[in-house]
């Protein structure tokens, strides 16, 4: 199975930079958020059940894939900012929003590119994989001003952490399929003795 | 807290600019009846009486003084009779003074650039300011729901620098439609001290509001000024040349600025009366009462 796409946000909005199409753009992008919300945590259940973990010893069909850069998001506006500072840093994140949904999909198929089969070895919990956490509810036009306040800072605040975790689980995946204990691609008769564990 | 004492402007010091002085023709000694208007000395008059040849300036019985011509509108010292121009307002002055700051008030345009070249050093100023106000966005809602495209009335270039034979010119820039300045202040920037917050401002309104017997209102709008009553720290040490200061500007038009980031802070009027209290050895607090001009 593939994993869940995240369709492609529209333009991002810019009070500071397109003020004259800023009302169409930040009216589709705003309403955007319903469906990224969805697929954002389809993908996040997906990559947390993905059986990839440290001591599967399935067959790696591609060892070392390129890994996609997830860039940090920018932080998003405090409640106590305000004026040209608020405006600047809620671009700034809705741009990065804009671009991170794209590498969400990068890192999508990053994970896809490890073809798991069920060997012969336990599979092994590992308690320190990262999870990916889920988003909170999206703000939307048809919320009341402080019911909106509220969800656009948890909402914010969640998909930072979001992309945090995703970024530390496609680091913890790089660790793993390049890692010595990978037996994907060996051709040579292995003769050393290895604790299993199990 | 910096105030930026003007220089006045004079038609000598007003090297270029492209708004056209054709209010009207120039006058010249010939006759003018009721209605008609002429320039004299960069100002607008009416004839009040026929078969008309007096000087203006020198008949107030015969002319009526419509104030500056469009051009120096800008520099008039009345804030709400703007110069206006399409597209942009470009002027250059050059006042042998330092003109290290710079405010404009009532303007109307999208972004305001001043470029000072110095005839030694060249150019040692150039800054495009934008005039788009994001101050009402305070919140999420008000990101995404508040009107967008509000711009500030007023605009202030501060620490310049000290060039004294420089050129200096103002470029307000309003795209394809006029562009308008109510009052451009160059002058010498000076700070006397931190202002600070429980500063208060205000508006003066001078609209009507009457009402009738039967209890109907009858509204005008009419133009207001900007008060304010700043909360400023001093040096102690200071003290005595802020007294001075402040005596030298009296009853005269400066700009004050609490917080150059902060139109509302903004005022281009005269102080009514200011209070220090010598509090310890080293900072003082007062309070300097303004009021702007309409």
């Amino acid at each position: 199975m593939a994993y869940p796409s995240i369709a492609t946000f529209p333009p991002s909005p810019s009070r500071t930079g397109d003020p004259d199409n800023f009302y169409l753009e930040s009216t589709a992008f705003l309403d955007a958020f319903a469906d990224y919300e969805t697929e954002s945590n389809a993908l996040a259940t997906y990559i947390n059940a993905k059986p990839i973990d440290g001591w599967n010893w399935g067959t790696v069909v591609d060892v070392n894939p390129t890994q996609p850069v997830i860039a940090p998001m920018p932080p998003m506006p405090s409640p106590s900012d305000s004026g040209l500072v608020f405006t600047t840093k809620a671009d700034n994140f809705l741009a990065s929003l804009e671009d991170f949904s794209y590498t969400q999909n990068l890192v999508g198929d990053y994970i896809d590119d490890l073809a798991v089969i069920a060997y012969s070895a336990t599979l092994q919990a590992d308690a320190n994989r990262p999870v990916v956490s889920m988003l909170t509810a999206h703000p939307s036009r048809g919320q009341s001003q402080s019911e909106f306040e509220a969800k656009s800072q948890a909402w914010g605040t969640s998909i930072i952490n979001y992309s945090v975790n995703l970024d530390a689980f496609s680091d913890y995946y790089k660790a793993l399929v390049t890692d010595n204990d990978d037996f994907g691609l060996v051709t040579e008769t292995v003769t050393d003795t290895i604790d299993y564990n199990a | 807290m910096d105030i930026i004492k003007p220089q006045i402007i004079t038609p000598s010091l007003l090297i270029s600019s492209n708004v056209p002085e054709n209010d009207a023709p120039l006058w010249t000694s010939t006759s003018y009846n009721v209605g008609q208007q002429v320039i004299y000395n960069h100002r607008l008059y009416q004839a009040i009486l026929n078969n008309n040849n007096k000087r203006p300036d020198l008949y107030p019985d015969k002319w009526l003084d419509l104030g500056a011509t469009n051009r120096y509108r800008m520099f008039d010292n009345i804030v709400g009779n703007p110069t206006t121009n399409l597209n942009t307002i470009d002027f250059t002055v050059t006042t042998g003074t330092i003109i290290d700051g710079i405010a404009l008030f009532n303007v109307v345009a999208a972004s305001v650039r001043v470029i000072v070249t110095d005839p030694i050093l060249g150019v040692v100023y150039d800054q495009t300011l934008s005039l788009e106000d994001f101050s009402e966005i305070t919140s999420c809602f008000a990101y995404w729901f508040n009107p967008v495209g509000e711009r500030s009335n007023e605009i202030v270039f501060l620490n310049i620098g000290n060039y004294p034979q420089a050129s200096v010119r103002v470029i307000i820039d309003n795209g394809t439609e006029t562009a308008s300045c109510g009052e451009a202040v160059l002058g010498t920037q000076h700070n006397i001290g931190v202002s600070n917050f429980g500063t208060t401002i205000g508006i003066r309104d001078y609209s009507r509001k009457e009402v009738d017997e039967f209890g109907s209102f009858t509204i005008v709008q009419r133009t207001f000024s900007k008060i304010a009553d700043y909360e400023v720290t001093f040096e102690t040490s200071s003290l005595g040349a802020v007294q001075k200061y402040l005596a030298s500007i009296r009853a005269t038009p400066v700009v004050f600025i609490g917080d150059g980031n902060r139109s509302e802070t903004i005022i281009y009027g005269f102080y009514k009366g200011f209070s220090i209290v010598i509090a310890t050895p080293t900072i003082s607090d007062g309070t300097i009462q303004v009021e702007g001009l309409t």
